[in-house]
C-alpha cells in the first residue's frame, strides 16, 4: 500500500507544479478523477484480502455475525491506512529540489525520463497527501499561491466564487449545505486579501491548505464548481462518461462523493 | 477540524428546529456535546409502522459532514434494513468506497451536501419501503418477502410497545 500510495504521490507533483505556469481552465480539473479512482481501486483489492484473515482468525458463530464483523473489520483497517498516510504526509509539503525523484526512480526507465524532463523545467516541487484530492488541494494552493501575489486575480477570483453560489442553487444544489462550503471558501479569500504583500502571506497559504477542515472545505467546494460545469454542458461532458451513466448522475457518484471516504 | 463540524452542527440543530420536516424531531441529547443526537421518527403513515415513534441516536465523527454519522434506533424495531442492535443500514450513511451490502449503484450515498435531516427522511422511506435486497436482518427480509401479513402483525405490535401500549 505505501509503495501504491508513494507512486500516486509522483505522479501528482508534475499537476500541481505545472498549474502555476498552465490553463486553469476547469477541464483541466477533471483529470482528477481519473486519478481519485485508482486511489480508490487500490483500497478496494486490499479489502477481501482483510475480510478473508478476519473470517478465518474469529469463526463467529452466527452467519449475519460474520457479515457485521466483517464489514466492521474492514472498515477499521481502511481507517488505519488512511491514518497511516494522514501521519506521513502534510496536505501539501513544503518547497525541495526535484533531486530525490531521480534516486526514487532510478530503477524505473520511464519515470527517469519523467524526472529529467520536469528538472529541465522546474527548479521546485511540493509533495501532496495521496488521498484521493491531491490533484484539487495541489491546485487550489497553487492558485492561491499566485493569487496572494497578484491582487487583481485574487479579485477576480473572489468575485467569481460569490457569484458561483446563485449558479449552483438554480442548478438544484441543496441551498442550505451548499452554502456552508461557499461561505467558507468566501472567509478564506476575504482572509487572504489582507495578508496580500504581507511578509508571512505564503505561510497564510499553507496553512490554510494545511488546516484539515478548511482544507477539505475548499476542495469540497471546487468539486461542486466542476460539478455544476459538467451539467451545464452535459451536452458536451456526456461523451466521456463510461458506462451507461448521465452526467448528473456521474456528479453525484464520482464527483462528490467517492473521496470522503477517508479525508 | 472539529471546530467546522461543531459550526455545521449547530447551524443544522437550528434549521430543524425553526422547520421541522414533518415526522421528525432530532437534536444534540444535551448541548453539552453536540456530537451525539437523538431523533424521534414518526412511522410513516398508511404503513405498517403508521403511529410509532421510534426514538434512535445519531453518532458524528469529528470530521463531519465530510464523513457521514452513525444511527441506532434505541427501541426494539424488526426491519430488514436495521441490524437487531437497532444500527441503521441505510446507503445514505455509507460513502461509495464502504459497500458492505452490496447496495445498488444507483442508490443515494453520504456526501458532504447531505444532511442529518436528508438522512432522516431516507430512513422514513426505508420504514415505508424495505429493501429486502441488501438486508441487516435477515429474518426480517425473510418474512417481509415471504410472509407480508405477519411481518406488518409484527410491525403493528412494535408500534405498540413505542407508545407504551398494551399488546392487543
Amino acid at each position: 500500500m505505501n509503495q501504491d500510495s508513494g507512486i500516486e504521490d509522483e505522479q501528482v507533483v508534475p499537476d500541481a507544479i505545472n498549474l502555476v505556469n498552465e490553463s486553469r481552465g476547469l477541464p483541466d480539473l477533471l483529470l482528477d478523477t481519473g486519478m481519485a479512482n485508482k486511489a480508490t481501486e487500490m483500497t478496494e483489492i486490499d479489502l477481501p484480502r482483510v475480510g478473508a484473515s478476519c473470517v478465518s482468525s474469529n469463526l463467529p458463530n452466527s452467519v449475519s455475525q460474520t457479515t457485521v464483523n466483517q464489514d466492521e473489520l474492514i472498515l477499521a483497517q481502511e481507517q488505519k491506512i488512511v491514518d497511516e498516510i494522514k501521519a506521513s504526509t502534510p496536505m501539501i509539503g513544503p518547497k525541495t529540489d526535484l533531486q530525490p525523484l531521480q534516486q526514487e526512480f532510478a530503477n524505473d526507465i520511464v519515470y527517469s525520463a519523467k524526472v529529467e524532463q520536469l528538472q529541465k523545467q522546474y527548479s521546485h516541487m511540493r509533495r501532496t497527501r495521496p488521498d484521493g484530492n491531491c490533484f484539487l488541494r495541489g491546485f487550489i494552493f497553487s492558485y492561491l499561491e499566485h493569487c496572494i501575489q497578484h491582487p487583481d486575480e485574487l479579485a477576480r477570483f473572489k468575485k467569481k466564487i460569490v457569484e458561483s453560489k446563485a449558479e449552483l442553487f438554480a442548478l438544484g444544489f441543496p441551498k442550505f449545505t451548499t452554502e456552508d462550503f461557499h461561505d467558507t471558501f468566501v472567509e478564506v479569500l476575504s482572509d487572504l486579501e489582507k495578508s496580500i504583500n504581507k511578509s508571512n502571506s505564503l505561510q497564510r497559504v499553507e496553512s490554510v491548505i494545511n488546516d484539515a477542515g478548511l482544507s477539505d472545505y475548499l476542495v469540497v467546494y471546487l468539486r461542486l464548481l466542476i460539478s455544476a460545469h459538467l451539467q451545464k454542458n452535459a451536452d458536451f461532458f456526456t461523451f466521456f462518461i463510461e458506462g451507461e451513466r448521465t452526467v448528473v448522475e456521474f456528479c453525484k457518484q464520482v464527483l462528490l462523493q467517492d473521496e470522503f471516504v477517508h479525508s | 477540524m472539529a471546530g467546522r463540524a461543531l459550526k455545521r452542527l449547530m447551524a443544522e440543530y437550528k434549521q430543524l428546529t425553526l422547520n421541522p420536516p414533518e415526522g421528525i424531531i432530532a437534536g444534540p441529547t444535551n448541548e453539552e456535546n453536540f456530537f451525539e443526537w437523538e431523533a424521534l421518527i414518526m412511522g410513516p403513515e398508511g404503513t405498517c409502522f403508521e403511529c410509532g415513534v421510534f426514538p434512535a441516536k445519531l453518532v458524528f465523527p469529528t470530521d463531519y459532514p465530510l464523513s457521514p454519522p452513525k444511527m441506532q434506533f434505541t427501541c426494539d424495531i424488526f426491519h430488514p434494513n436495521i441490524y437487531s442492535d437497532g444500527r441503521v443500514c441505510i446507503s445514505i450513511l455509507h460513502s461509495p468506497g464502504e459497500d458492505p451490502m452490496g447496495y445498488e449503484s444507483s442508490a443515494e450515498r453520504w456526501s458532504p451536501v447531505q444532511s442529518v435531516e436528508k438522512i432522516l427522511l431516507s430512513v422514513i422511506s426505508m420504514l415505508a419501503e424495505p429493501n429486502a435486497e441488501s438486508s441487516a436482518n435477515v429474518d426480517a427480509a425473510k418474512l417481509w418477502r415471504d410472509n407480508r401479513a405477519q411481518f406488518e402483525r409484527q410491525a403493528r405490535r412494535l408500534v405498540r410497545s413505542t407508545l407504551n401500549l398494551p399488546p392487543l
